[in-house]
């Protein structure tokens, strides 16, 4: 190389150094914090009874297999035991399942029959009808509230404290209000084949998320607007899932994470962000801590289970591999608690 | 309206009215077609909107040409609702009726498929004694269930329906027609129990069912379709009636209530098959 051409490299060189100098003080990007998993306990796990001086307060709840219980954050039992029928475990009951579902409270109280095919979501206790086509909501003491006939076969549901949605195989979704009332019917329409695949509702009630059709596929976000709810964004997919896929709204409805090819899929719920969390997944499970404004997701593939940290909308901040066997996993706020039907373990994200 | 929507639409009534006139929309889901219960049996006091078919161990078929549109066997969806004997399949034809099928064997669904031809496998049904498969036909535009066996080939039967009681309520008291047939002038109920026992192999509802008082046909219903209206089960495509004004919870139907009064009054339950076999039942009722 000739002298005027090492000149030249040095001065290139020179100059893109100094670009990025005047970039970096002209646009700081603050840093995150480093985010530290610090393991607290991990038990082995095996029956205890319901004591007299059991804890009552502040109980999680664990179900993994045939094997069911509470717990609170130090790892004491309020009960932990075994059943061959099946189990729903909520934050406040639990459903033993089998031919005839009973509602059981955590405190142990003698347990109510509920009709159908009961479930928890939310928190919400519903049972579905023998052919998929309907939907019951009961109150927290197992009475029945309401009754309501979907059109078709339903093939998404999630609620709010106020709001019910079933999105159905036909691509029509009801909303179903407090008493059991239509709150709106919607079908989105704008694909060759009409389904619903994915379903979410924000916890104020007010969004209702879906994933939708095929050929071709759409994320829709409803939104409340006066007594009705109408489209406030909307974006086509490159997915082509003839299958259910997640939907979660994120930060209280800001944010809709849906399942993609290329990552989890992050849209703010009104149209003006569209990216993707770096996270491949087949399904996953997402929570969001307010008090550090950090969000937390589960991803699942056939072979491997992983917990991802980030700010959002997409900003990873850490990674934890964890047993693909996992069958039980809950986060509150920045604690992790994850395990099988053998073992249980607790892990504290911090930052340092 | 769309196009696309107005001609499927033409589709769907054109497939309907050609299943009308005896011309099959679709082909029996399995090699060896029957049913164990039909639509409108009473099954635990629900209204069934499909048929229980009697496929034990067999391969389950495409009815018709169709895109696979949802198909998962998981035993719940995400969210934890539970799937409808642990798996469910739905494809769209052309005509605009969608099939869909619960029961199937879990890993026996066509999970990779988009599009399946008629007769290819889309699932397989568990062994006898294990969960039921159910197929049902949703006619998607006008968001209704249509009774099955107006879309399938059909089956040889020259067996009328059975109409095993007809009783008269009124309030607490009931009176089973055909010995002592005397009551007090007033309101009266009337529920019918009636059975088609043949080609099903359970007892299922009879296609058609009439019941007429002094002449006067009071009520004639034909088991053609449901459909859920502001969240409540409607069938009957003439003359609709809501389901849990119509299914009693031991599974008889209710009619009425009629205004019976003093004199003679004669009361009449006409019930038919899908193949119109006709089986009738008459009854001289005292009024006093």
């Amino acid at each position: 190389m000739s002298d005027s051409g090492r000149t030249w490299n040095l001065l290139a060189t020179v100059l893109v150094a100094l670009a990025l100098g005047v970039y970096f003080f002209l646009f700081p990007e603050p840093l995150g914090a480093e985010l530290t998993p610090l393991a607290r306990w991990s038990d082995a796990l095996a029956p205890v009874a319901r004591a007299q001086d059991a804890p009552v307060d502040a109980l999680l709840p664990f179900s993994a297999g045939h094997r069911y219980g509470y717990f609170t954050k130090d790892g004491s039992w309020a009960f932990l035991a075994d059943t061959e029928a099946g189990v729903q475990v909520g934050d406040q009951s639990y459903l033993l399942l089998g031919a005839e579902p009973s509602l059981y409270d955590a405190g142990g109280s003698p347990g109510t029959d509920i009709p159908g095919f009961p479930f928890f979501n939310r928190g919400r206790l519903f049972s579905a009808g023998a052919d998929g086509a309907s939907v019951s909501a009961f109150d927290q003491f197992g009475t029945l509230v309401w009754t309501y006939a979907l059109p078709v076969q339903v093939s998404a549901f999630a609620s709010s404290e106020r709001l019910a949605v079933a999105g159905t195989v036909g691509g029509v979704v009801q909303g179903i209000g407090m008493d059991g009332r239509t709150e709106f019917s919607f079908a989105p329409g704008g694909s060759r084949l009409e389904t619903i695949l994915a379903l979410d509702v924000s916890p104020s009630g007010d969004l209702v998320a879906m994933v939708c059709g095929a050929d071709r596929q759409r994320l829709v976000v409803l939104g409340k607007g006066g007594s009705d709810y109408r489209v406030v964004s909307h974006r086509y997919l490159d997915s082509d899932y003839r299958e259910p896929v997640r939907v979660a709204f994120l930060d209280g409805g800001r944010w809709v994470l849906y399942r993609s090819d290329s990552g989890i899929g992050v849209w703010s719920s009104d149209g003006s962000l569209d990216t993707v969390l770096s996270v491949n997944a087949d399904d996953f499970s997402v929570w969001y801590d307010e008090e550090s404004s950090r969000a937390y997701v589960a991803a699942r593939l056939p072979d491997s289970l992983s917990l991802v940290a980030f700010e959002p909308p997409n900003r990873i901040l850490g990674r934890l591999a964890l047993p693909p066997d996992t069958e039980y996993i809950r986060m509150d706020g920045g604690t992790l608690y994850f395990g099988t039907q053998t073992r249980l373990s607790r892990i504290d994200f911090v930052e340092e | 309206m769309s196009r696309l929507h107005v001609s499927k639409a033409l589709a769907a009534r054109a497939v309907l009215a050609a299943a009308c006139v005896g011309v099959a929309a679709f082909q029996w889901p399995s090699d060896q077609p029957g049913y164990r219960t039909g639509f409108g049996s009473a099954r635990g006091g629900t209204f069934s909107k499909g048929l229980e078919l009697s496929v034990s161990d067999q391969i389950v078929k495409a009815p018709d040409d169709g895109d696979l549109v949802f198909a998962c066997d998981d035993g719940r969806l995400p969210g934890g609702f539970p799937l409808p004997g642990g798996s469910i399949v739905a494809l769209a034809h052309s005509s605009g009726l969608m099939s869909v099928f619960t029961g199937l064997q879990p890993g026996s669904l066509p999970r990779h498929a988009v599009a399946l031809k008629a007769g290819e496998p889309v699932g397989a049904a568990p062994p006898d004694g294990g969960r039921s498969v159910n197929f049902y036909a949703y006619d998607a535009l006008e968001r209704r269930f249509i009774n099955p066996l107006s879309l399938l080939p059909r089956l040889a039967d020259n067996r009328a329906p059975a109409i095993r009681s007809v009783t008269l309520v009124s309030g607490s008291q009931q009176l089973a027609l055909g010995r002592d047939n005397r009551v007090r002038q007033g309101e009266w109920g009337i529920r019918v129990d009636a059975a088609d026992l043949f080609p099903s192999e359970g007892p299922s509802a009879p296609f058609q069912l009439a019941v007429l008082v002094n002449g006067s046909e009071l009520a004639n219903v034909r088991y053609d379709a449901a459909w859920a209206e502001d969240g409540a089960l409607k069938a009957f495509s003439a003359a609709p009636v809501y389901i849990r004004d119509y299914i009693l919870p031991d599974g008889r139907a209710g009619f009425g209530p009629v205004s019976l009064v003093r004199g003679t009054a004669h009361i009449s339950v006409v019930a038919s098959d899908f193949e119109g076999n006709v089986r009738e039942a008459h009854y001289t009722v005292q009024v006093f």
